[in-house]
């Protein structure tokens, strides 16, 4: 099997020696050292720390960690961010059963029946359960990318330029569509990220557009400091209203390993929250977000006395946490294939691989295969590490959630500050970044989610040239959107899916989706 | 993302039924305006090959249409109220950020990263003084540590008078 062997190659590459210099200067002193394999960990761990702290997500924590990674090469770096990001989720779960906080949006279901089960006493079978689903999911959705990725590759190759502009669309109206909160608002949001996207130097003229005569926009706005404002200080600024109230649970966690019988009512809801989250996760939009909550429901549905669940009930902590982490892993496919990010998180790989050289897209699988299949095997390797890592730290995670947030969240702004100031250097940055910060903030108040808006602005620049090429190549004519098959499907889908959204009776349930 | 808009209970009443979505959509309007204002030397359409300003009027045309839908509607549907809009905590937080942005150069990181930290850290009604010039001094010594040396980010650590 083809994918077998791209997956032992992804591993071989993961696991090589590299020749590093451990005291450079007059000493020079060269060790072999599995290079990736290391910096996997220290991704997977330093991802697991910021994750276990309240009030800073992943896509802060990439952020803020994307200096760190400048000086590595571009697979090592990757492999380094990816593991921040699932190391993220695993630590994420561990707050909200811990302290019933969720340490980032996807383990908000978790605390439901993981804190419950904690208070009980179980607290230790509830972290061994949510790894042991998480590491699962983590596995199969490995499979999915593998199996998915080169058939995907090989159609968006044959896209034209309309294809791709269309495929775009597409995804911004399931942006729209899975994003909570008014659709109105949230298509809003699209053009306003599509616009911020239009900022700096023309592609084919050079004029400068919308930069106000500021030199320091001709290269267009940087994503990290859009990202950084409307999410990391906006949410900042949000976390300082309300005074802290943390809930840990004081009672020792003792008995990491669950019992047989948890085993065995846990291995359905995995299995099906694996299944539920790498679909949701593929999708462009927040599916990766959705996952935990479809299987949530699902699981409530069907069990045999739903009124078990919210009171510590296995299946609710095993189906969330397998979904939550199939749907981080899945959601690498249509950026790794098409080039299309679907969620935030992964919008500022995209940015983050621009840094290091890296153009997202089909070509990096016929190009970089070895970038490609070692990022993809590191995420298996990462999440083994993470199983067996993970378990013995909790003791530490626990400690470190004492120190209060008045101390922490000073310290967070200050890495985000030389985050950003490092990107380009430049204190212009920082400055832009605060503006975003107290506009996120306003958006946060005002009931309008930023996601939709930096994918849009991620996708803005590939939308305006695929548009353009498009319309040169059609000489003019819109039929092209329409003339081609594949163009046309995506928008028949682009435009189904919005008249859905737009209709009472399913914004009612969508409402009601989000608010369980 | 730890920080969800809550939706709250109490519904705009009388002519305004959703003053969130007003002042989100006015807003949103005078971005538009101001972005408009911000193109209008741009080159237009010549023939089928779209000029430097095409694409932006595009986008900048769809968002003033639906920043005005969302002001219209805001006067038919109702909506959660205006939310409080606390001072201190955006003041000191975006005061440090700034801070940091416009001394980073000059001051270096040894002393802007003591400060940025002390200005975020009163952004919080139970700052302590002792506590916090103790957690600024340490946290910047981290990250002095770490940047510069042990990275190698080419970020000032000393202030411009001193070399």
């Amino acid at each position: 099997m083809d994918v077998f062997a791209n997956l032992l190659g992804g591993l071989a590459v993961v696991f090589k020696l590299v020749p590093i210099d451990i005291a450079p200067g007059a000493y020079s002193f060269v060790v072999m050292l599995p290079a990736n394999v290391l910096l996997c960990l220290i991704g997977a761990l330093i991802g697991t720390l910021i994750g276990v702290l309240p009030g800073v997500g992943p896509i802060a924590t990439i952020a803020m960690l994307l200096p760190i990674t400048y000086k590595l090469d571009p697979t090592g770096a990757l492999i380094m961010l990816a593991g921040i990001y699932y190391g993220a989720q695993y630590g994420g779960s561990t707050t909200a059963i811990l302290v019933n906080i969720p340490g980032e949006a996807t383990s908000v279901v978790t605390t439901l029946d993981g804190h419950q089960m904690a208070k009980q006493g179980r607290g230790g079978a509830a972290l061994a359960i949510a790894a042991i689903g998480s590491f699962f999911a983590g596995c199969v959705a490995t499979i999915v990318i593998a199996v998915l990725g080169v058939p995907l590759t090989a159609l968006a190759l044959k896209f034209g330029p309309a294809d791709y502009f269309s495929l775009m669309v597409m995804g911004l109206i399931f942006a729209v569509a899975l994003a909570r909160g008014s659709v109105l608002k949230a298509l809003a949001m699209v053009c306003l990220g599509l616009l911020l996207g239009t900022i700096g130097s023309d592609l084919e003229s050079g004029e400068q557009r919308l930069t106000f005569g500021l030199l320091e926009l001709a290269d267009g706005l940087e994503f990290a400091t859009l990202a950084m404002g409307v999410i990391g200080f906006a949410e900042i600024m949000r976390n300082l209203e309300n005074p802290e109230t943390r809930d840990v649970v004081q009672a020792k966690v003792t008995g990491l390993m669950p019992t047989k019988k948890d085993l065995k009512d846990a291995s359905w809801p995995i299995l099906r929250g694996t299944f539920i989250g790498s679909i949701l996760g593929i999708l462009p939009g927040n599916g990766a977000v959705l996952g935990p909550f479809a299987s949530y429901t699902i699981e409530k549905k069907i069990a045999k006395d739903p009124s078990r669940f919210g009171r510590g009930a296995i299946e609710g902590v095993a189906g969330p946490e397998a979904a939550n982490n199939a749907g981080a892993q899945t959601s690498f496919i249509p950026m790794l294939t098409l080039g299309i990010p679907p969620n935030a998180v992964m919008a500022i790989m995209v940015g983050a691989m621009t840094i290091h050289g890296i153009v997202p897209g089909p070509q990096i699988m016929t190009k970089q295969p070895d970038l490609f299949w070692g990022m993809i095997a590191s995420m298996w390797v990462g999440n083994l590490m993470l199983l067996i890592i993970n378990l013995p730290l909790i003791g530490l995670w626990v400690k470190l959630l004492k120190v209060p947030y008045r101390m922490l969240f000073p310290a967070i702004l200050l890495f985000c500050c030389i985050g950003i100031y490092s990107v380009n250097n430049q204190p212009f940055d920082v400055l832009i970044t605060g503006v975003f910060g107290l506009f996120g903030y306003f958006l946060l108040k005002n009931g309008f989610e930023p996601a939709p808006m930096l994918i849009a602005f991620v996708l803005g620049r590939l939308m305006e040239e695929k548009l353009r090429q498009a319309m040169l190549i059609s000489r003019g004519s819109l039929w092209v959107f329409v003339e081609r098959p594949l163009s046309a499907g995506f928008l028949v889908v682009a435009v189904v899916l919005l008249v859905f959204a737009l209709l009472p009776a399913m914004q009612k349930k969508r409402d009601e989706v989000f608010t369980e | 993302m730890s920080g969800e808009p809550e939706t709250n209970p109490e519904v705009g009443r009388g002519l305004i039924k959703s003053p969130q979505d007003l002042v989100g959509g006015l807003a949103l309007l005078a971005l538009t305006v101001v972005a408009y204002i911000g193109m209008s030397k741009l080159g237009a359409m010549r023939g089928f090959s779209f000029g430097a300003g095409t694409v932006p009027r595009l986008f900048c045309g769809i968002l003033g249409a639906l920043s005005l839908t969302l002001i219209g509607l805001s006067f038919t549907t109702r909506g959660p109220k205006l939310e409080k809009f606390p001072l201190r905590g955006p003041l000191f937080v975006i005061a440090a950020v700034v801070f940091f942005g416009l001394s980073i150069r000059i001051l270096g990181l040894a002393i802007t990263g003591v400060i940025t930290v002390l200005l975020a850290g009163s952004a919080v009604d139970d700052f302590r003084l002792k506590e916090g010039v103790v957690f600024a001094l340490a946290i910047t010594a981290f990250c002095a540590f770490l940047f510069p040396f042990a990275l190698g980010q080419p970020i000032p650590l000393w202030p411009t008078f001193l070399k």
